[in-house]
């Protein structure tokens, strides 16, 4: 590998285009250029005024860091949306990874190919209005089938969605259901290409099934592991079209996540500045909380990827 | 000794049907309530078995657009995904064969798919607005791209590090030039990864509501926004509700039940380096 000084002597740039491998990757840098790094940028510009969409037209004013500052101390919504996007990025990709886990194991043994694997894809490939839509209908008050079960044995009806202090839980639980096989898919898929004769050898060494499980098993398929967390992870900060369907946010702002509240602020209220500084200080979060997270993860598991 | 294999195979059984049972329930519930007459849904106590009825099926098609709907939805996706996986494949290829930009450039892309849509989604409207795209099917287009390109690169590049240079060596030596090279040896046996970009792009793309509602926002709606709104202020139709959602679902996941070798293999082949 050429060291980058020796390059930057002889060659330049529209020399490079000429070689075709540069010529090949421009179109989609240009494209990430434009479509993302741009708008970033853009972002962030927005993120220093005050655009509302009464001003859209006219030209906003110039606040600074004023819609930071108030993000972080006035608005309460802004620390329950940080705190409830970690649950589901920490609790809810463990439950799935542990729950899906079990799954594979469970399956590897019974049923190792079968259309009945690609029925459990459901909930996973479906679009996940389709989810919030359908446990919308489950979870109703009045119609739902829980609370229709609840009131006939004489429980008052289920409003578990209406209720602040439980109604995260309740749409972890959702994103575990729907997760979960997801997760179970790619772990069962890293465990039938494991050789089974170092199994088989560790059973006729009188190996017991945890200590398999942990010495054996868990390590040959470390690399898939990574990649199912590192997927789930990098997916589970964008969470939103399930809250937005179930619970729109609320009750009051309990369910708040970052996305949510980067979308409502900026097409519900229609304060887009504001919602500018959501999404930079969301990325800023994310970014962070991914490059340390990847990182302890690859250290972990020993791989290159 | 065999007395405890047989009984923990037992055992297995049972969770796995119980397993199946988790999460197949709802899923089969709501199809059946979707297909029960209305009487029955607001029935209390409930029922477990109602006559069929596809009263709301019916009912939503005449009401809604459905097929316009589906239609902006394939067009948007279809051509986001085609654009996604034609550049994917190039920048795959010179990422995999000639670390073009090293080890940060790749890092760089690769990193591009912790984005949240809702971050990157509120300058885009502004700058679309501007040059007054909004609601129309290019937009939906360029950010179904934006969507999906870096993990089409992501997996072309790790199809690409599989396919060994020998051949390709092969072929300069005969003197192809890096062209025909291309064309004539590698994308051929890059084909089965590009099925398999393409089909996640299409779910993905397919399956996005954030996009499509702020982009699209009157005329253009993807199935996804148009069986959002089945979600009225006043009391809501349960049946069509879940009608529209199975319809929504059908295709998508009919769809995800035929490529389903083609999904094993990129979770598997293309994410594992």
């Amino acid at each position: 590998m050429t060291k980058k000084g020796s390059i930057r002597k002889k060659v330049s740039p529209l020399h490079l285009l000429r070689k075709p491998q540069y010529l090949m990757i421009m179109p989609s840098l240009i494209f990430l250029i434009l479509i993302v790094v741009f708008p970033l940028v853009f972002l962030f510009r927005t993120s220093l005024y005050d655009l509302t969409f009464m001003n859209f037209r006219v030209g906003a004013p110039y606040i600074g860091l004023r819609n930071f500052i108030d993000l972080i101390t006035v608005d309460t919504r802004f620390w329950t949306a940080i705190q409830n996007t970690f649950l589901f990025v920490a609790l809810g990709v463990s439950g799935q990874f542990f729950l899906g886990l079990a799954m594979a194991i469970v399956f590897n043994r019974v049923l190792k190919h079968g259309s009945f694997i690609s029925l459990l894809m459901f909930p996973s490939m479906v679009a996940p209005i389709v989810v919030g839509l359908l446990w919308r209908y489950i979870l109703n008050s009045d119609f739902g089938i829980i609370s229709q079960l609840l009131m006939m044995w004489g429980y008052s009806r289920q409003a578990w969605l209406a209720d602040p202090s439980v109604a995260v839980y309740v749409l972890l639980l959702i994103d575990l259901w729907q997760w979960t096989p997801f997760m179970f898919l790619i772990l069962l898929a890293g465990l039938q290409a494991m050789p089974q004769d170092v199994i088989e050898a560790a059973e006729m060494d009188g190996a017991g099934s945890v200590l398999r499980l942990f010495r054996i098993i868990l390590p040959v398929i470390k690399p898939v592991v990574f990649v199912a967390l590192s997927f789930r992870v990098m997916d589970a900060f964008k969470i939103f079209d399930i809250i937005a369907v179930l619970t729109g946010g609320g009750p009051g702002s309990a369910t708040m996540t970052l996305s949510l509240k980067a979308m409502v602020d900026g097409f519900t209220y229609f304060r887009l500045s504001y919602a500018s500084a959501v999404s930079v200080l969301m990325v800023i979060l994310v970014t962070i909380f991914s490059s340390v997270f990847l990182r302890v993860l690859y250290k972990e598991m020993g791989t290159e990827a | 000794m065999k007395k405890k294999r047989k009984r923990k195979n037992l055992l297995m059984y049972v969770l796995a049907i119980f397993f199946l049972i988790l999460f197949l329930i709802p899923v089969v519930w709501g199809l059946m309530v979707s297909l029960r007459p209305r009487e029955y849904i607001e029935a209390f106590p409930p029922v477990i078995f109602a006559p069929v009825s596809f009263e709301h099926y019916l009912g939503i098609i005449e009401r809604y657009p459905l097929d316009f709907y589906l239609l902006n939805s394939l067009t948007s996706v279809g051509l986001a995904t085609l654009l996604s996986v034609f550049l994917g494949t190039m920048a795959g290829y010179s990422l995999a064969r000639f670390q073009v930009g090293g080890k940060n450039l790749l890092f760089w892309i690769l990193s591009l798919r912790i984005l949240p849509p809702a971050a990157v989604i509120v300058p885009l409207y502004i700058i679309f607005r501007q040059i007054s795209l909004i609601d129309s099917i290019t937009s939906l287009v360029l950010a179904y791209t934006l969507l999906t390109l870096p993990l089409t690169i992501w997996l072309m590049r790790s199809f690409f590090l599989t396919i060994p240079t020998e051949i390709e060596e092969a072929a300069k030596i005969d003197g192809c030039s890096f062209y025909k090279v291309l064309t004539k040896v590698s994308l051929p046996l890059a084909a089965g990864g590009m099925m398999v970009s393409m089909v996640f792009c299409f779910i993905f793309a397919w399956n996005d509501y954030i996009f499509a509602l702020i982009l699209a926002t009157s005329r253009n709606h993807t199935i996804t926004i148009g069986i959002s709104r089945l979600i009225t202020i006043d009391k809501i139709d349960w049946g069509q509700l879940l009608a529209g959602a199975y319809i929504a679902a059908a295709p998508i996941f009919a769809f995800t039940v035929a490529v389903q070798k083609y999904i094993l293999r990129g979770l598997t082949f293309g994410f594992v380096r």
